[in-house]
């Protein structure tokens, strides 16, 4: 790692270009070979495809972020996490009758958005909080308490007890170790971890406290001498999942999922679990599964979610193809969609010969191309809410939930703001974002205030 | 009821009466309709706002220049504490746009967006289906930069009854970096209570307290009807114009003679107050170099002169017109004329000639310069035959001079006669008449002989008496004059020759054509039908109130120049001379059009000038001073210093405009007047009112 202010000099550049390990990692390197078995991606017109009639009432768009600062415990590096998921709720309706008579007022145009965030922190290296013996054990029960704390819906359930439903749709399988296995301080004899609801004592004779959200697994991403970013980046993933289907299982307890005929809802990033908690991903799929099947009788049609990915692979191929032969911009028509095949994903984008189907251990929703009429192109995925949609050796229109009432949607929500952007996102992240520099500032301030009047 | 119970009823009813009066002060000056958004940035000089084009649309617009006001004190608010420090106004004036910090990302936005529709002319970047509603939102926020013009505030003018005043700081005398100060844009009456807002300290001293109406406010050379300030008059107390220097600055044709007119009719005007027991009658004196204060004006027929048909109560003869010719359509119109040969008036017709040889530097002419007609009067430290020598020398020299001016063709009144009577004694005119010069000089030896006969009579014709003085000049350069006045000095009692240098000084005027042929210029300034000066007819009628407008558009341009010097003059004087006897002079406002023309310019501190003298003394005499150029660097810095009122108009280079930029705020205005030519479109400051407000002056109308 440089110092600050370090930078590496060109002659270690030099001395890479001309190494002979390197030149034959180079060579060996397997080019894109697109002359033979060559995978073509169909365009397919928005007008091509049943017209959408669909006018949205309100969207919904769940963004998180994640800081990290150091405090003053008196042992070195010691870390904390902030991490912030936001829920915007627009209305949309209202947007559009305001709209029409521009400049609008903003406090008319502010009250057509309603912010709610979700503000956690979390132990990272070196902190140890009450009685706990170490960091991970600090985190662990930090994470069961904050889950068990939230609820958004004030007669609904918290955060824990969605988790515990997606928990139950785990599937079986090959149990983790034990929390405090490598700790050594399991004494069951597989040491295996097992899995139940809410905090409960280990069964071998050392009676350790374990927690439902041990299954997560986040825990075991924490570096004990060094930052946890990366763990505080996987605790934010499951929190923005999390409270997605947080928000779907309140309206089915509240008897309110007639309120999702006119809603769509919008997700920073895949339709997927990475890391160790990628597990979710089917039990999200799973609960998905039911709460559409309870809500298609009700509002007609299936649920309208869409995950938009900012950056990533997916997103330099679609700029690359939408590239003529000098370079200019704009291969791809506007309202012109791509649906992605795992042949097409795999040949194209992700290389893989694997038989196993792109995202089958990671992905509860699959991925299409989007120009939107104003020619932002949009990496977008819509969920599995039946088996057809999961069958990725195909990619027809019908594998993708209500596909042309998510095109309309991207069209109306597309941003000028930002390139490739959306609305929602943008006012969701402006929420949960915490400032680089004055945002650290100010944590750090409440971690001292907060270490004062405990010595207090 | 205790005494407590009687004490707290009065303290809360004097604290009521000053809540009331800061409630509605308020109420007055913000109202929620004119929110226009929030000062994000201040310092003591500068204040940046947020504003947000609903906003903006909703008020009528923002123009530069503008007024804002920005305070804490929110719309609806009652009960409000005058003392607390957020009981004030910050006043601001609008400058410029401000780049926000995500400023460069909206450049972006925009320009994507315009490329989106580039070639499309029936579509706009912003329209919906080019730029999405979030980002149209935030896009239309933008910044405004402001100067900070100072502070409206509530003090205390008496205790009891418990009295409040609005007082304003031409500063901010603190700030908080991060408080929010809600910005408004003020509605006319708001307005009006801004710009017409004196100090009521000055106001105390101004000796009346009468405003008058001189136009309305204008921000901007696109002046839109939409804006909601197009009918906020502005008002200016004439009382300010007095013992003050006023400028006022303009090209051609922008407006200055109409803002003339106005100035001088509100001043006109203070004697028709109703509210004073005896209302002011200030004297005027406009110098007209081109007529048009003194003549109607050929396209709508107003003019000043008849601004005594304003009001139901004015009299024509408060107003008096001046020149040197008559004119058809002004039959009252008085003459700048003066009857040369009155003894009275002798030396002021000399004054005048004098201005005709100004810059001459022939020898003879030098010396006439020196002439003065001071008549003797008879002391005691002389005995009696020196007063009569002292008293026949002046006749001698009356009598020459006189001769002179009738050689100069000024009409002469047929009652008056040479007479000759014992001022030339019989032993010179028969030195005379025996005098033998060269042959070579036979033709002044005859016209010697020739004036011996001439000065022999009692009553001789003053074209004689011509040639007469010229035979007498050439006598003096004679041997037998010599021998002559060597027996005269022996048998005098003063010991002086007999003709004295002033009296050498006339006599050789007439051996020199051109002199007279000159001194005939000024030949229309005489009479021989009148015996007084008009110099001092219009200083009485100036002390009286008047309003006098000397037309300088007919005549000879030097013969005004010395007419108008010789007002002043007497201006000058006579109210100096009061000054001096510690009696108040009269009140006088002079207007000098082209000022350029007759003020100092750079370090030229002449200070026997009359003019001079006017603009660096004259406030202490009572003399306010209007002038009136394009050419502001043309003026003195220390007059430029010592202006006190500024009414300025376009001008179009920065030469002038960098001058100008020193004083007040008027910085803040170098672009519009720069840019905007339009006719009557003002940057007024005057005495009381602390800063400067823009205008769009009435047309004057009478």
């Amino acid at each position: 790692m440089p110092y600050e202010g370090e930078f590496a000099k060109y002659r270690s550049i030099r001395r890479l270009v001309e190494n002979e390990r390197v030149k034959s990692l180079v060579q060996r390197a397997r080019i894109q070979d697109n002359s033979s078995d060559e995978v073509t991606l169909p365009m397919i017109k928005t007008s091509d495809i049943p017209t959408s009639e669909w006018h949205p009432e309100f969207v919904i768009a769940i963004d998180g972020s994640h800081q990290e600062t150091f405090v003053e415990t008196g042992y070195p590096g010691a870390e904390v996490g902030y991490v912030t998921t936001a829920a915007v709720v627009m209305d949309m309706a209202k947007i559009k009758e305001l709209d029409s008579h521009r400049p609008v007022n903003p406090k008319l145009f502010r009250e057509t958005e309603k912010v709610g965030s979700i503000d956690s922190a979390f132990p990272g290296c070196n902190i140890v909080i009450d009685s706990e013996k170490s960091a991970k054990r600090s985190l662990r029960k930090m994470l069961f308490e904050t889950l068990d704390e939230i609820r958004l819906f004030e007669k609904g359930e918290s955060l824990l007890e969605t988790y515990e439903a997606l928990l139950e749709h785990k599937p079986d399988g090959k149990e983790p170790d034990c929390p405090y296995f490598e700790e050594g301080d399991c004494q069951a004899d597989d040491k295996k971890f097992i899995r139940q609801k809410g905090s409960y004592l280990c069964q071998c004779q050392n009676e350790n406290m374990l927690y439902s959200t041990d299954a997560l697994r986040v825990h075991e991403r924490m570096v004990p001498d060094s930052a946890n970013g990366e763990m505080f980046g996987e605790i934010m993933q499951v929190l923005e999942r999390i409270v997605v289907i947080h928000i779907l299982r309140a309206f089915k307890q509240q008897d309110a999922l007639w309120l999702l005929k006119d809603t769509g809802i919008v997700i920073d990033g895949q339709l997927a679990v990475f890391g160790s908690p990628a597990w979710l991903h089917s039990a999200i799929r799973e609960e998905l599964y039911l709460i559409n099947e309870a809500a298609k009788p009700v509002i007609g049609q299936d649920l309208l979610i869409i995950g938009i990915e900012k950056s990533g692979t997916f997103v330099n191929h679609f700029e690359k193809i939408d590239q003529d032969e000098h370079g200019g911009q704009g291969k791809f028509p506007p309202q012109t969609v791509s649906l992605l095949s795992d042949e097409y994903i795999k040949k194209n984008i992700i290389f893989s010969e694997s038989s196993k189907a792109y995202g089958a251990d990671t992905h509860f929703g699959r991925k299409l191309f989007y120009k939107t009429a104003s020619g932002a192109r949009l990496v977008a995925s819509l969920p599995f809410l039946n088996d057809l949609h999961s069958e990725m050796t195909s990619a027809n229109p019908n594998q993708y939930p209500r596909l042309s009432d998510a095109l309309n949607l991207l069209d109306q929500l597309v941003s000028s703001r930002y390139p490739n952007s959306l609305s929602p996102l943008i006012s969701a992240h402006a929420e949960a974002a915490i400032p680089m520099n004055i945002g650290s500032r100010v944590l750090e301030e409440m971690a001292k205030r907060i270490k004062r009047e405990r010595n207090q | 009821m205790s005494n407590s119970d009687l004490q707290n009823v009065i303290d809360k009813r004097r604290s009521n009466r000053l809540t009331d009066f800061t409630d509605k002060w308020f109420q007055t000056l913000i109202q929620e309709g004119q929110y226009i958004g929030d000062v994000y940035s201040i310092s003591y000089e500068t204040a940046r706002v947020l504003i947000h084009d609903h906003f903006r649309q909703e008020v009528g617009g923002i123009p530069s220049l503008s007024f804002l006001i920005a305070t804490r004190i929110k719309p609806d608010q009652t009960k409000i504490d005058h003392t607390l420090e957020d009981t004030s106004i910050i006043l601001l004036r609008v400058m410029d746009a401000v780049p926000l910090p995500t400023g460069d990302e909206a450049e972006r936005i925009r320009v994507e967006s315009a490329q989106l529709v580039s070639g499309e002319p029936s579509r706009h970047w912003d329209d919906p289906e080019a730029m999405d509603p979030q980002t149209s939102q935030q896009l239309s926020f933008a910044g405004v930069a402001c100067r900070v013009i100072g502070t409206f505030f509530l003090d205390l003018a008496s205790k009891d009854p418990p009295n409040l005043v609005p007082r304003f700081g031409s500063d901010l005398s603190n700030y908080y970096p991060n408080q929010g100060l809600t910005v408004y844009k003020p509605n006319d009456n708001a307005l009006k209570e801004i710009v017409n807002y004196q100090d009521p300290d000055r106001r105390e001293d101004l000796r009346n307290h009468t405003r008058v109406e001189i136009g309305e406010v204008r921000y901007a050379s696109t002046d839109r009807s939409f804006q909601g300030i197009s009918d906020v008059k502005v008002s200016i107390s004439p009382a300010d114009l007095l013992e003050q220097k006023t400028a006022l600055f303009g090209m051609t044709r922008t407006g200055k003679s109409n803002t003339t007119k106005i100035i001088a009719k509100s001043v006109f005007d203070l004697r028709f107050d109703a509210k004073e027991d005896q209302p002011p009658r200030i004297g005027q004196i406009i110098f007209d170099p081109d007529g048009e204060y003194a003549n109607e004006n050929v396209q709508d027929k107003t003019a000043l002169k008849n601004v005594w048909k304003s009001n139901k109560d004015g009299r024509p003869e408060d107003v008096v017109t001046y020149g040197i010719l008559e004119h058809d359509n002004d039959p009252n119109r008085r003459l700048m004329k003066i009857n040369f040969y009155d003894e009275n008036m002798l030396q002021t017709g000399k004054e005048i000639i004098n201005g005709v040889f100004f810059n001459d530097t022939s020898k003879y002419i030098t010396n006439f310069l020196q002439v003065e007609f001071e008549k003797p009067i008879q002391t005691e430290n002389l005995s009696d035959s020196e007063n009569y020598s002292v008293m026949t020398r002046y006749k001698r020299r009356v009598l020459a001079y006189r001769t002179l001016l009738k050689k100069a063709g000024f009409p002469v009144s047929p009652q008056l006669k040479p007479n000759l009577t014992k001022l030339f004694r019989k032993k010179l005119i028969d030195s005379m008449r025996n005098v033998e010069l060269d042959s070579k000089d036979q033709d002044k030896e005859q016209t010697i002989k020739a004036a011996a006969e001439t000065l022999a009579k009692t009553s001789p014709t003053w074209d004689s008496l011509a040639t007469a003085f010229e035979g007498l000049f050439y006598f003096l350069g004679t041997n037998q004059y010599s021998e002559f006045n060597i027996e005269y000095i022996n048998n005098s009692s003063t010991g002086e020759s007999w003709a004295d240098p002033d009296l050498v000084r006339i006599l050789e005027m007439f051996t020199f054509t051109k002199g007279a042929n000159q001194m005939g210029q000024v030949r229309n300034q005489h009479t021989e039908k009148t015996n007084t000066d008009f110099a001092v007819d219009i200083y009485e009628e100036l002390k009286g109130g008047k309003l006098v407008i000397i037309d300088q558009s007919s005549g000879e341009p030097k013969v005004n120049q010395s007419s108008a010097e010789r007002i002043m003059k007497q201006i000058f004087r006579e109210n100096q001379q009061k000054f001096r006897e510690n009696v108040d002079p009269p009140d006088i406002l002079i207007y000098i059009e082209e000022a350029h023309n007759l003020l100092p310019s750079g370090s030229d501190l002449d200070l026997e000038d009359i003019w001079v003298r006017t603009a660096k003394e004259g406030a202490k005499y009572r003399l306010g001073m209007v002038y009136i150029t394009q050419e502001v660097s043309s003026i003195q810095k220390n007059i430029l210093k010592n202006t006190a009122n500024w009414f300025i108009g376009h001008l179009n280079n920065t030469d002038e405009t960098r001058e100008l930029c020193k004083f007040y705020d008027f910085a803040d205005f170098e672009k519009s007047i720069l840019r905007a030519q339009d006719r009557g479109f003002l940057r007024v400051k005057t005495l009381s009112n602390p800063f400067v407000v823009p205008v769009q002056i009435r047309k004057f109308e009478v």
